[in-house]
């Protein structure tokens, strides 16, 4: 492990070059520096669908996304953000 | 107690150990420009009193207040500033205007130059030019020792009422600065000890409530009048040389402090946004944070255009907004201070809703865009701070994001004309940290000290009556660490004269969710504004409702405007909670189950967001091991 990201990644030092791995089963997810996210599952969740949402009120527009590792199912994200949205972009400097 | 106090190559180290004593050199900071030293005892000495000068000045300020704004929201703030208006020490309360003000102190400095004199007392709350809106009513007094100005004692409260459109200072039916209330550059309220009673009588005589405007005028004069004493007393004891150098070295200590922490995080750059509607739009909030390894530059580049409704945010006033959520989760051991915004840059887009142009409405401001701005820099600063190990226990998800303003007006049970607000906008509630959950209704990440009155405050206050107050269930960002809970609460008219009273609400989070979660965390749940409209029929009254779905009568979701609150109305009020942290299904089941307990997550929450399976009140321990199984499962998809 060269770098530590968030809890959730880690960039490593593979054969192949530096890689961002999922923290916990070490997928690689990407080259650091690129965007991460396209690698990971992701999903979309209608904010109304949010567990505080016990009442019905105006339909949320935005969703929330989450990222998933492919190799274990791990969480590794989220943000909330308009359909079609580009994905917010977190980028260490190695 | 040890102190031990080393200067080393220009920064400053001490190490604090027990039992015996001992004490060496002298106390050195070098500023980049002079290294100024003094004697560590004499220096920890003027530092703590500086502390407790502002505490009492709060302290004053509160008790001297008639306002429930003011002395149970703690909606205030006090400072010290340097004479050539630089921060030196920030007092507890909203702390973005701990810079506001040093900005008014400069810009009253250059408006009166050659004439500020010894017990002069100046007033400022042009949004253009330092506050963050017209209500924000900043008093600035120059503090003199043997005739020379040495030092400024600032402060500011949520004044009752400005004069603006709407009753209450935030004005939703305003589309320009000109309907927002009296504003002011800089005028001097008091010369030379004497109220400038033409003045005072000019600013009354535009407000409504005059009576408890002058009141949050006499508190804030009073406030300073005891900060001004009490530096005086401090510099008289230990010389006005001594404290000179105390308040440089603190600012040096502050940046030196923040540099060597910036060199410390890692760099990159890390984004976050916040989308806000208003009266039927979104707009946007954008951030990216860089970290170049000397200071940290917050780029709002992408927000959107500024809006003709009034939660536009001032460029400096975005400023402010950044510092906020920065001195808690990077500062926090650090005082607050100039130090700290000399390490800080802001890039906005002109015209935009984080840096107007006048005469752009500005008044909801405070819930609007600066609280945007402030959540969106808290984001990226956490997102930072989690990819320390060192400093990621300082991170914390999205705090309580979607404030509301409502203000009631009308005659109350007493007879006589009234403004209130509901302080139940400064319960928030805590994002989830990295160790433990959010803090439940715990209140808001830019000033440690706001709360809610009591329910029985505000009923003596105000013709109405509390159906209930309680946690949100459900309202928390899920999480192995659950974000903290917000609130909901019901009111209606009682024992008003005219039958009810009118009320002022400037809302958002009712659209979109804006506490956001933190590494993999939920957001919080979005707000609800409710306004239920009673019948006249006895059968429909609304006094035995325990919750939102048994109120009578057709409900209509409301958020921005002038509503009546008559006879069997009901005013709902649902509050978001903060971000979760992390996977909900990291979650300890015996927590999840605890949460049953305490209603802040419901049965159904607890089997499909956190995969606990409860069998009556304990854990199925097997059961919610195979579930969680499936939902990564389904997660994950036919590609795991």
């Amino acid at each position: 492990v060269r770098t530590y990201t968030s809890p959730t990644l880690q960039i490593r030092t593979l054969a192949e070059g530096d890689r961002i791995c999922c923290a916990r089963c070490e997928y690689a997810l990407g080259v650091p520096g690129s965007g991460w996210k396209t690698a990971a599952i992701v999903r979309e969740i209608p904010t109304d669908e949010l567990a505080g949402e016990t009442i019905t009120g105006e339909p949320a527009e935005t969703v929330i996304r989450q990222f998933a590792c492919r190799g274990c199912g791990s969480l590794l994200d989220s943000e909330t953000a308009l359909p079609g949205e580009p994905f917010l972009e977190d980028t260490l400097t190695i | 107690l040890r102190l031990s106090w080393l200067a080393i190559a220009g920064t400053l180290a001490f190490e604090i150990a027990r039992p015996h004593s001992r004490l060496s050199g002298l106390v050195s900071v070098h500023s980049g420009i002079a290294e100024v030293s003094m004697d560590p005892v004499t220096y920890s000495i003027i530092r703590h009193r500086l502390f407790r000068v502002t505490d009492e000045a709060v302290i004053t300020l509160k008790h001297v207040s008639g306002s429930t704004t003011t002395n149970e929201g703690h909606d205030l703030m006090v400072g010290l500033y340097r004479a050539d208006g630089s921060l030196l020490m920030g007092g507890l309360g909203f702390l973005n205007h701990m810079v506001y003000a040093a900005q008014a102190c400069k810009v009253i400095i250059a408006r009166f130059t050659g004439d500020i004199n010894e017990n002069d007392i100046f007033l400022l709350n042009d949004p253009y030019t330092a506050a963050a809106h017209t209500s924000d009513v900043y008093l600035i007094s120059p503090i003199h020792y043997n005739g020379q100005l040495v030092a400024w004692s600032a402060c500011f409260v949520h004044i009752t009422d400005v004069g603006a459109l709407n009753p209450g200072g935030f004005s939703p039916e305003s589309r320009d600065v000109y309907t927002e209330g009296f504003s002011s550059p800089g005028l001097k309220l008091v010369a030379d000890g004497e109220l400038r009673q033409d003045v005072f009588d000019t600013i009354l005589n535009m407000v409504r409530s005059p009576e408890m405007v002058s009141l949050d005028f006499r508190s804030m004069i009073a406030c300073n009048n005891v900060a001004k004493e009490r530096m005086l007393d401090l510099i008289a004891k230990y010389g006005y040389e001594a404290v000179d150098q105390a308040g440089a070295m603190l600012i040096c200590e502050s940046e030196q402090l923040i540099r060597a922490r910036i060199v410390e995080l890692p760099r990159g750059r890390w984004q976050a946004h916040q989308y806000m509607e208003v009266d039927g739009r979104s707009y946007k909030v954008c951030v990216s944070l860089q970290n170049d390894g000397n200071k940290l530059i917050f780029d709002f580049s992408g927000s959107s255009p500024q809006s003709d409704r009034a939660i536009n945010c001032t460029n400096s006033a975005c400023l402010g907004a950044v510092l906020a959520p920065l001195f808690p989760l990077v500062c926090h051991d650090a005082i607050w201070n100039e130090g700290i915004i000399r390490a800080v840059e802001i890039v906005t887009p002109g015209s935009s809703i984080v840096s107007c142009t006048r005469p752009a409405p500005v008044s909801v401001a405070t819930i609007g865009a600066i609280q945007s701005v402030r959540i969106a820099a808290s984001v990226t600063i956490s997102k930072m701070l989690i990819a320390s190990e060192k400093y990621r226990h300082e991170a914390s998800a999205a705090w309580h994001a979607n404030s509301f303003a409502i203000f009631l007006f009308g005659q109350n049970q007493h007879q006589r004309n009234f403004i209130g607000q509901l302080t139940e906008v400064f319960g928030g509630a805590g994002g989830a940290r990295t160790f433990a959950d959010g803090v439940d209704i715990g209140g808001l990440i830019a000033n440690p000290i706001s709360r809610v009155a009591n329910v029985e405050t505000l009923e003596r206050n105000f013709p109405i009556r509390y159906l209930f107050r309680r946690r949100r269930i459900n309202s928390g960002g899920a999480g192995k660490y659950r974000g903290g809970t917000g609130m909901e609460l019901a009111i209606v008219p009682h024992d008003a004269p005219d039958g009810g009273v009118r009320f002022v609400i400037s809302g958002k989070g009712q659209k979109h969710p804006m506490t956001d979660g933190l590494a993999g965390g939920y957001s919080g749940s979005r707000n609800r504004y409710i306004w239920a409209q009673g019948t006249d029929s006895l059968c429909d009254a609304p006094e035995m409702a325990r919750s939102v779905e048994e109120l009578p009568g057709p409900k209509q979701d409301i958020a921005w405007g002038v509503f009546p609150l008559m006879n069997q109305d009901v005013l709902y009020v649902a509050t978001n909670g903060g971000g979760g942290y992390l996977d909900p299904l990291e979650r300890d089941p015996v927590a999840v189950l605890e949460d049953v307990r305490n209603r802040a997550v419901s049965r159904e929450a607890a089997r499909s967001v956190y995969g606990t399976v409860l069998d009556g009140d304990a854990v199925d321990a097997a059961a919610t091991a195979e579930l969680r199984r499936a939902l990564v499962a389904k997660r994950s998809g036919p590609k795991l």
